[in-house]
C-alpha cells in the first residue's frame, strides 16, 4: 500500500526539477542532448536491450517534475511510447537496432500513431497499410507528429485489411515519404508525414505489436501524462498563489478577497485529487497487468485521465483568469501550461473522450455498447422526425 | 484500487467477512439501505455497535490502551471497505470519533477511566453541542453561558441542529465561561452535560428530507460539575478544533461512497438505463471522483499514526470532497428514479412501513436521501468554511 516515492524516485525527481529551472533557456537540441545523457530516455528501456528497466512509477516521478516547467521536449513520445512500441515487438533484429539507440539518444525515434488507436477520431486519411506480396504498401497523412522534425525514424501506426493495427519503422528518405516541419501548439517540434505508396518489407513492422499492445502503451501514456500534468498544475497552483499574494489593488493584496480565496481552494484541492489519481492510476494499471486484464487497464487509465485532464485544463484557465491581463501574456509561463495541455489532450485524447470510454469499458463488452449508441441515435432521430 | 495486501491481511479480511456473515443480520443490512439520515435508526445503531463491543472491533481507530483495536492502518482500511461492502450500519460518530478522541487528549485521567470504557460498551449515546440560532459557521461568537457556581456550572442558552439529541445521555458542548475579550474564542470551554439534568429541554426539528434527526436544546440553569469540563477553562476552542478534524475528516468515507455507487449501477442496470450514454457517463464522472477520493484517503493514511487526526487542511479537502461526491450519488438516484421520484415515501423508520407507489428497497429513500444530503455541505462546518481554512493554508 504504497504512494510514498523510493528515495531513487525522489532524487530522480529532485534533479529533474533543479534542471528543469536550469535548462530554461537552452536550445532545444541541447536540451534534448542533457535529457539522453541523464539516461531519461533509457528509463523503459529493458536492460537487455541496453536500457535502464525502471517502471512506469520511475517515469511518472519524472513527468512530473518535468511537468512544471512545463514539459516542452518530446520526451513522452519518445521514452514511453516509441520505447513501449519497440520494447513490445518480438523481432530481435528490429529491437537490437534501434532500441539501444533510442536508450543513448543516439537516434530520435519517434511514434506517429497519434490519428489512431482509440482516441475516437481516426480519420478517412488516416495510415492504411495493405499487403503485396511479402511486403507492405502504405498510404496516408499523419498530421501532426509531435517531435518528428528531424527524427532518425517514425513508428507509424497503420490500420490493416483485416481491421488490425499494425506499426511500422519509416525513415526519411524512403520513396513516397515526405515530413514537412511545424510547430506544436506547445512550443515543440514536430512534423507532417505524407505518406504516398511507400514500400516496406516485412521487417519494417514491429512484429507483435497489434492493437492490443498499442493500446496498452497508449495507456502508459495517459498515466505518463497524468503525472506530468500533476507537475504543471502544481507549478500553476504555486505561481498564482504567489502572484495574487502581491499584487494590490483597491488597497490590498488580492489574495484578501473570499471571492479568490474560494476559487484557489478550489483549484489547491483539486490538485491534490489530480494528484492522488494519477499516483492511484499507477497501481491501478500494474494490478491490471498482473491479473492480465486488458479491460480494467485501459479503464484505469482512461478513468485517470479523464480525470486528471479536465482538471489541469480547469487549473491552468482559472490560473490565466486570477493573474488578469498578465495571464495571457506570452511573458509568463502561466499560458505555456496550458498551451501544454492543450497539447497532451490532441496527442492522447481529451478528457471527455477518456470519461465516455471509461463508461463504455463498464459494460461487459464494447459490441454492446455499440449497439446501445447505435439504438440511441435512431430514436433521437426518429424523435426528431 | 486496492493496496497490496500480504497472507496476514487476507486472513483478517476473511475473518472480517466470517464475521460479518455471521452477525450482519439481514434486516440489519435492510434497515442501512432504507435509511434515509445522516445517521443509523438509533435502536439499529445501538444492536450493531453491541455486536461490535462483543467482538472487541467497536473501536477500530482506537489505541489498544484505551479499549481500541490498535489494528494497522492497512486493517481500518480492510475493515471499512468490507464494512461498507456488506452494508453494515454505520455506527454514532458523536463518540467513538468525536468526543472519545477528545478525552483521550485533552480529558483527565477520571474522565477517560468513566467515558471511553461507556462509550465503548454503548451505555452512553452522545450529542454534539456546538452551534447556537446565532451562531453557525461563526461558531465563535456561541453565547450560551456556563457560570461557576462552587464545584459547578450553570448553564444558559440554546444549542441547534444537534442530532440525536432526542436518543442522547450525554452531550460535549461549548460553552462560553469567561468574559467578552478581544479574541472570541478564548472564553469557551468544552463541558461534558448529562441531559437527564434538569433544565435541559429537547425540541425537535424536522428535516426536509422527512427525518427527524435535528433538534433544539435549551439550558435552564442546568448545572454541569467542573469535573466535566474537558481541558482547561478557557481552552475550550482548541479541544473543539481538534475534534473537528475528527469530524471533518477522521472516516474513511470512500469505501462507503463506492458502495453507494454501485448501488445506483446495479439499480440503473435493474431498470434497463446503463445503456443510456448520458447516464453511465454521467456515473463515470462520479466514479472518477470517487477514485480520487479514496487514493487521497489511502495516501492520508499512510502518513498517520493510531489515533491520530490528519490536521485541519487534509481534513478540509476530505469533507469538502466526500460531501460533494456524496450529493453527486444522491443525484444520480433521483436523475434514476425518473417519474417514480413523484412518490413521497414520508413513513420513518421505512422499513416498518409499505410503499404506497410500490416501489422497491433499492429506488424508495433515494428522493429522500438526496435532499437528506444537502445536508451534507453544510454540517461539520459548511463547504464555505472549509474553503476558507484551506485558502488560509495556501494562501494565507
Amino acid at each position: 500500500m504504497s504512494f510514498e516515492r523510493s528515495t531513487e524516485q525522489r532524487l530522480l525527481a529532485d534533479a529533474a526539477t533543479r534542471w528543469v529551472a536550469d535548462a530554461e533557456d537552452l536550445p532545444a537540441d541541447a536540451r534534448w542532448r542533457a535529457i539522453a545523457g541523464f539516461g531519461w530516455l533509457a528509463m523503459l528501456v529493458p536492460e537487455a536491450d541496453g536500457g535502464l528497466g525502471q517502471d512506469l512509477a520511475d517515469a511518472c516521478a519524472l513527468a512530473e517534475a518535468l511537468g512544471a516547467g512545463p514539459a516542452r521536449d518530446p520526451w513522452l513520445p519518445v521514452a514511453v511510447q516509441a520505447a513501449g512500441l519497440l520494447a513490445a515487438c518480438t523481432d530481435a533484429g528490429l529491437r537490437a537496432r534501434w532500441l539501444p539507440a533510442l536508450a543513448d539518444g543516439a537516434v530520435r525515434i519517434v511514434p506517429a500513431t497519434h490519428e489512431r488507436g482509440g482516441r475516437g477520431r481516426s480519420r478517412a486519411d488516416a495510415t492504411r497499410a495493405c499487403r503485396e506480396g511479402d511486403g507492405w504498401v502504405l498510404d496516408g497523412i499523419e498530421r501532426t507528429v509531435p517531435g518528428g522534425d528531424g527524427a532518425d525514424a517514425w513508428l507509424v501506426g497503420a490500420s490493416t485489411e483485416d481491421g488490425g493495427l499494425a506499426v511500422f519503422v519509416l525513415t526519411p528518405g524512403l520513396p513516397g515519404l515526405r515530413a514537412t516541419p511545424l510547430e506544436t501548439v506547445d512550443g515543440g517540434r514536430g512534423c507532417r508525414l505524407d505518406i504516398e505508396g511507400v514500400r516496406l518489407g516485412d521487417d519494417a513492422r514491429l512484429a507483435g505489436v497489434g492493437a492490443a499492445e498499442s493500446a496498452r502503451v497508449d495507456d502508459h501514456a495517459l498515466v505518463v501524462a497524468c503525472a506530468e500534468s500533476v507537475g504543471s498544475m502544481d507549478a500553476l497552483l504555486r505561481e498564482t498563489v504567489a502572484y495574487l499574494r502581491t499584487r494590490v489593488q483597491f488597497g490590498r493584496p488580492l489574495a484578501m478577497n473570499q471571492a479568490l480565496r474560494h476559487r484557489v481552494a478550489d483549484l489547491a484541492i483539486a490538485v491534490e485529487e489530480a494528484r492522488s489519481s494519477a499516483l492511484a492510476a499507477v497501481l491501478a494499471l500494474d494490478d491490471a497487468a498482473r491479473g492480465g486484464d486488458a479491460r480494467a487497464h485501459a479503464r484505469a487509465a482512461a478513468g485517470a485521465r479523464a480525470k486528471v485532464g479536465s482538471v489541469a485544463r480547469r487549473v491552468a484557465e482559472e490560473a490565466i483568469q486570477l493573474h488578469g491581463g498578465m495571464g495571457v501574456t506570452d511573458e509568463l509561463r502561466i499560458a505555456r501550461h496550458l498551451k501544454r495541455q492543450l497539447a497532451l489532450d490532441a496527442m492522447l485524447g481529451a478528457s471527455d473522450w477518456h470519461l465516455r470510454r471509461h463508461a463504455t469499458l463498464r459494460t461487459a463488452t464494447a459490441a454492446a455498447a455499440a449497439a446501445a449508441a447505435a439504438a440511441a441515435t435512431l430514436t433521437a432521430t426518429e424523435t426528431m422526425r | 484500487m486496492t493496496p497490496i495486501l500480504d497472507a496476514d491481511d487476507l486472513a483478517f479480511r476473511d475473518e472480517v467477512r466470517a464475521f460479518l456473515r455471521e452477525r450482519l443480520t439481514p434486516d440489519l443490512v435492510r434497515a442501512t439501505r432504507l435509511n434515509t439520515s445522516v445517521f443509523s435508526e438509533h435502536e439499529v445503531c445501538m444492536r450493531w455497535h453491541r455486536a461490535l463491543h462483543a467482538r472487541g472491533w467497536v473501536a477500530p481507530a482506537w489505541p489498544v490502551e484505551h479499549g481500541g483495536t490498535g489494528w494497522p492502518l492497512v486493517r481500518r482500511w480492510i475493515w471499512e471497505t468490507e464494512l461498507a461492502r456488506a452494508g453494515a450500519p454505520p455506527l454514532s460518530p458523536m463518540g467513538l470519533r468525536m468526543a472519545g478522541p477528545v478525552i483521550m487528549r485533552f480529558g483527565t485521567p477520571a474522565q477517560r477511566a468513566h467515558y471511553l470504557p461507556r462509550m465503548l460498551a454503548g451505555e452512553d449515546t452522545w450529542c454534539q453541542g456546538y452551534s447556537e440560532p446565532g451562531s453557525g459557521s461563526d461558531l465563535a461568537s456561541l453565547s450560551t453561558r456556563a457560570v461557576r457556581d462552587g464545584d459547578h456550572y450553570v448553564v444558559d442558552g440554546t444549542k441547534i441542529w444537534t442530532t440525536h439529541a432526542h436518543h442522547a445521555n450525554r452531550m460535549f458542548a461549548l460553552v462560553r465561561t469567561g468574559a467578552e475579550s478581544a479574541r472570541r474564542q478564548d472564553g469557551i470551554s468544552f463541558l461534558l452535560i448529562d441531559m437527564a439534568s434538569p433544565g435541559i429541554t429537547v425540541r425537535p426539528i424536522r428535516s426536509a428530507s422527512g427525518d427527524h434527526e435535528v433538534n433544539q436544546v435549551f439550558f435552564d440553569g442546568v448545572r454541569v460539575p467542573v469535573t466535566d469540563r474537558v481541558g482547561d477553562e478557557g481552552q475550550g476552542w482548541t479541544v473543539a478544533k481538534y475534534l473537528l478534524e475528527f469530524e471533518r475528516g477522521g472516516a474513511i468515507a470512500a469505501a462507503r461512497l463506492r458502495a453507494a455507487l454501485e448501488r445506483m449501477v446495479a439499480l440503473a442496470e435493474q431498470r434497463g438505463l446503463l445503456d443510456d450514454p448520458d447516464l453511465a457517463l454521467a456515473i463515470s464522472a462520479v466514479e472518477v471522483d470517487v477514485d480520487a477520493l479514496e487514493a487521497t484517503e489511502l495516501r492520508v493514511m499512510a502518513t498517520m499514526q493510531v489515533g491520530q487526526n490528519p490536521g485541519g487542511l487534509v481534513s478540509s479537502m476530505l469533507k469538502l470532497r466526500w460531501s460533494e461526491i456524496q450529493q453527486s450519488i444522491t443525484r444520480l438516484g433521483v436523475r434514476l428514479l425518473g417519474a417514480d421520484a413523484l412518490a413521497w415515501e414520508s413513513a420513518r423508520p421505512m422499513p416498518d412501513a409499505v410503499s404506497a407507489a410500490g416501489l422497491d428497497d433499492a429506488a424508495r429513500p433515494l428522493v429522500a436521501q438526496y435532499l437528506n444530503a444537502r445536508a451534507y455541505t453544510i454540517f461539520g462546518g459548511s463547504s464555505e468554511i472549509q474553503r476558507e481554512i484551506v485558502a488560509r493554508e495556501v494562501l494565507g
